[in-house]
């Protein structure tokens, strides 16, 4: 169980990780092609943003993770644990909800963009292709709001919000 | 109605501690299924497609940028070099930050781009200093507004595209302003300072100053790989953000060698965490201005406010209320886009120079960058500091207020905007 | 048009339209969709009320397509080469000296094949209704004069893409690169790019000319504006609504002609006051050497448009 979350963990990181720094890298030999030899591509444009696009989208979950997203707990602060925690339950089911939202409408979206066959003007590659990251992105998100309601339920000793393993706290040295 | 009701939405969304972009999203979609005729699937689509910018992707580039020397020693030298020259001044590490972010913002055209990269050094450089941490954080996220008044800016563009200004004016008439603006920061830093006794450390002597600058050399060269790639054409400001992850990563791995594969690891997690944070949120307001502007909102409240009799001075206060209130929700772009074309006829039949009228709106954006709930440079220290909204927003509340005398001034004065532009071209 | 009670109007359904583009509003796109505006709202004696959303406020070039089909909009006016995802034959306009000038062009929009043309979207529940101008391209660059395709060779041109674009530039000797819109300007300005093309206003109002030196008047290319609306709801409008928005889509198309034709000209002239840039006029046999450059081009992306469209436009030159 415990090798299965680490493997999972590795996934989120070098999915997006993977997609991020291939888009900066192609933007690179853009520069490169560009500056130096001075022929730039038609493709490395388009294609690198794609990239980056992917690599952020994919990249949700790992931000929700190690709680990267950001809220507003004015009200929250003053709340005694027990609302505290409903109040925890109540937010990830919220999240779990878009989540739902966004990966339906994310799948209806690939599907119209399979049906209509529309293609890249730049590339000629179909349009589907791109969108594919939005409903797999939805269902990574979504299960990381959900095992968010799990650490609720199963590790009561846990402040509500607060990652269970440990944050690397940011110091630059 | 219909506005009361969105905003009732978002408030009791975030008030449940429900992520920013998470609820700026759901109240729009709940508001759009009243509605009951809104096509729902084009909602990823546009969550897509606003993400899809190659400008926008000079964020998650400067962030990496940032991570890196952060945590591949670039960071560590430059600190130190730094507190060999000032730190016996009182309040020198926040005058280096002030500067850092002047010059960075010179080199970049967004805000929260310069906040990421100058605040992943020199916040933790000031805490350790004995700065308040609160501080620090407001300091960061007040000095990285400079990014769009300084001279690249997006901003700017967005205006000259609208008013069909011309865009190099317009780059001309940010650069004094945003000197004085950045004057006017350190002077309220120079005086904060005293006053709480700040970063007196002991005076270094001149061989220790000179084997630090030595050490620091390479990253003291990053500012000028960057600026000298933009300003030479070599690279679109983008591209410069990715020619400086890749210096940074050179320099780390071949010259400091200090980085190990596990830092790697965390510096792309983090650049995934904080990217993904600041752009979801970019994406979601974009959704929940499409609703605001489809029911005209802004426009409401503009024709509200521009329907009694107008002079210049009013006019200007006017248009300052509502950008606070605008800058609070929306993305600076958006903003633009929607008001300009009602102000820019009012402001000719009142004889105002768009010029002049620019630079005061730029600071206005500079607020609504540092203003709670939707506050990109708010986002970006709470990101790159592991510190909860609230307190960046404390630290940030005097900054306001500087930025705001700042924005008076430039409004009393149009010869600070409009010397330079009309002096040069 | 059909109304025998054409003073009222008021049998009219009561209805609400949104048109989002992404001009500005006093440009020939922005004024036609102002005028169709006013004309739609006061024939159906305020029945029918148009909302326009100009400067991409509401929907932007990568998004205005899926509100269209979302039905989330009822009018666009995307750039004809947005089109071409769905059918390469929208990118003709991109087809290098297809069209003699403006008579020419307007011939074949107003003709069948121009109908022909239009009615390529509708498999995709959109209706195109017209062609809107925008003019015809011209190349500026901050290297030298241009008049033959050896002085492009080595120059980096801005353009806003498409498959075309590029392979007009490659079979040049230059190379084309995509910037985006709002950091053409610096681009031009910092030497990133050395060129770019566009219409005459474009560069009049992005002041292309603060950072340019040469203007060749090229007319190589067109940028035209394709008028789409959602097919199920107009399939959906009675007779008499969809005449009134028929006969206002003419209207606007009329007034957007005029504007273009009226803006290029003081374009021209306002770039010619300020003396900024070179202007070089391509001679009728300087042309011919581009035309002779370029076929191979012609050739290549003929194929994957409309035969019938391009025999059309031919024949329509004589
Ligand atoms: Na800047
Ligand atoms: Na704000």
């Amino acid at each position: 169980m415990k090798k299965g979350q680490r493997g999972y963990r590795l996934f989120e990181d070098l999915s997006s990780g993977l997609f991020l720094v291939t888009g900066f890298l192609l933007m690179f030999y853009e520069v490169v092609m560009r500056y130096v030899f001075n022929s730039p591509t038609t493709w490395v444009n388009e294609i690198s943003t794609m990239f980056v696009v992917w690599g952020v989208l994919l990249g949700l979950s790992l931000g929700l993770r190690d709680n990267h997203h950001i809220s507003v707990d004015i009200l929250y602060e003053f709340l005694p644990g027990k609302v505290r925690r409903l109040i925890d339950f109540i937010a990830n089911l919220a999240g779990l909800v878009f989540c739902l939202f966004f990966t339906y409408n994310g799948i209806i979206l690939v599907g119209r963009g399979i049906k209509s066959s529309q293609v890249s003007i730049e590339t000629g590659i179909p349009i589907w292709v791109y969108y594919l990251v939005v409903p797999i992105s939805g269902v990574m998100f979504g299960i990381r709001f959900l095992t968010k309601i799990y650490e609720l339920r199963h590790a009561p000793s846990v402040e509500a919000g607060k990652e269970a393993e440990t944050i690397e706290h940011y110091h630059a040295f | 109605m219909n506005t009361t009701m969105l905003f009732s939405a978002f408030a009791i969304l975030l008030l449940l501690r429900i992520p920013i972009a998470v609820s700026l999203m759901l109240s729009t979609v709940f508001m759009f299924w009243l509605s009951g005729s809104f096509g729902m699937w084009t909602i990823p689509q546009k969550v897509f497609s606003a993400l899809n910018s190659v400008t926008l992707i000079a964020i998650p580039g400067f962030v990496l940028a940032g991570t890196i020397m952060a945590r591949g020693g670039i960071a560590k030298y430059l600190i130190e070099a730094l507190r060999a020259w000032v730190g016996h001044i009182s309040g020198g590490l926040s005058i280096v930050t002030i500067l850092a972010c002047t010059f960075f913002a010179a080199i970049s055209g967004s805000s929260p781009a310069t906040a990421a990269a100058i605040g992943s050094i020199m916040i933790p450089a000031m805490v350790e200093a004995g700065y308040n941490k609160r501080y620090a954080m407001g300091l960061v996220a007040a000095s990285g507004t400079l990014g769009i008044l300084i001279p690249p800016s997006i901003p700017l563009i967005v205006y000259g595209v609208v008013t069909e200004e011309s865009i190099g004016k317009l780059f001309m008439a940010g650069v004094v302003p945003g000197i004085g603006v950045s004057l006017v920061l350190i002077l309220y830093a120079l005086i904060y300072a005293r006053i709480k006794g700040y970063g007196k450390l002991d005076k270094m002597s001149w061989a220790d100053r000179s084997a630090s600058t030595r050490k620091a050399i390479w990253g003291l060269l990053l500012p000028i790989l960057i600026l000298g790639s933009i300003y030479s054409g070599a690279t679109t400001p983008t591209e410069a953000s990715i020619v400086a992850s890749v210096y940074s990563v050179l320099v780390s791995v071949f010259v400091y060698r200090e980085v190990s594969w596990k830092t790697w690891h965390q510096i792309l997690k983090e650049t995934i965490g904080i990217t993904g944070m600041i752009m979801l949120i970019i994406a979601a307001a974009t959704i929940f201005s499409l609703y605001m502007t489809q029911e005209e909102i802004p426009q409401m409240i503009a024709a509200a406010m521009l329907s009694i009799d107008l002079n210049t001075a009013l006019f200007f206060v006017l248009t300052a209320v509502l950008f606070l209130i605008l800058g609070m929700f929306l993305e600076s772009s958006s903003i633009m886009l929607i008001t300009l074309p009602l102000l820019l006829p009012i402001m000719k039949s009142l004889g105002i120079d768009p010029i002049h009228f620019a630079v005061v709106m730029i600071i206005n954006m500079e607020i609504a960058q540092v203003t709670p709930p939707v506050g990109l440079n708010l986002f970006v220290i709470s990101g790159i500091s592991k510190e909860s909204l609230g307190s960046v927003c404390r630290g940030s509340f005097p900054f306001i207020i500087v930025l705001c005398i700042c924005m008076v001034i430039a409004m009393i004065w149009p010869g600070l905007s409009l010397w330079l532009p009309n002096r040069l071209l | 048009a059909s109304g025998n009670n054409s003073g009222t109007g008021s049998d009219y359904p009561k209805m609400e339209i949104k048109f989002s583009h992404v001009a500005a509003p006093d440009t020939p796109k922005g004024q036609s969709a102002l005028k169709f505006k006013e004309f739609v709202e006061s024939k159906s004696g305020g029945n029918i009320s148009v909302k326009v959303y100009p400067n991409g406020q509401l929907y932007g070039d990568n998004d205005e397509i899926e509100a269209l089909q979302a039905n989330n909009v009822q009018f666009i006016a995307p750039s004809s080469a947005k089109l071409g995802g769905f059918d390469k034959s929208f990118e003709l306009f991109d087809l290098p000296f297809l069209f003699k000038d403006e008579k020419h062009l307007e011939a074949f929009e107003d003709g069948q094949a121009g109908k022909q043309l239009l009615s390529k979207v509708n498999s995709n529940n959109m209706e195109g209704l017209a062609f809107w101008p925008n003019g015809f391209k011209h190349i500026t660059n901050s290297k030298r004069p241009i008049a033959k395709p050896e002085d492009l060779k080595g120059l980096k041109i801005r353009t806003h893409g498409g498959e075309i674009i590029n392979d007009v530039y490659t079979a040049l000797g230059a190379a084309s690169t995509k910037l985006a819109f709002n950091e053409t300007y610096q681009g031009l300005q910092l030497g990133t790019v050395d060129g770019q093309e566009n219409s005459l206003v474009n560069i009049e109002t992005q002041k292309y000319e603060e950072v340019q030196k040469y203007l060749t008047l090229t007319n190589h290319a067109r940028s035209e504006y394709v008028v789409v609306t959602n097919k199920k709801w107009w399939d959906g409008l009675n007779a008499k609504t969809k005449d009134l928005l028929t006969q206002a889509m003419k209207e606007a198309t009329s007034v957007g002609r005029n504007l273009v034709e009226k803006e290029e000209k003081e374009a021209l002239d306002n770039i010619k006051k300020h003396n900024k840039m070179q202007i070089h006029q391509l001679t009728p046999e300087e042309r011919q050497t581009f035309l002779k450059t370029l076929k191979p081009v012609s050739e290549k992306w003929g194929k994957d448009i409309d035969p019938n469209l391009l025999k059309a436009i031919d024949e329509l030159a004589k």
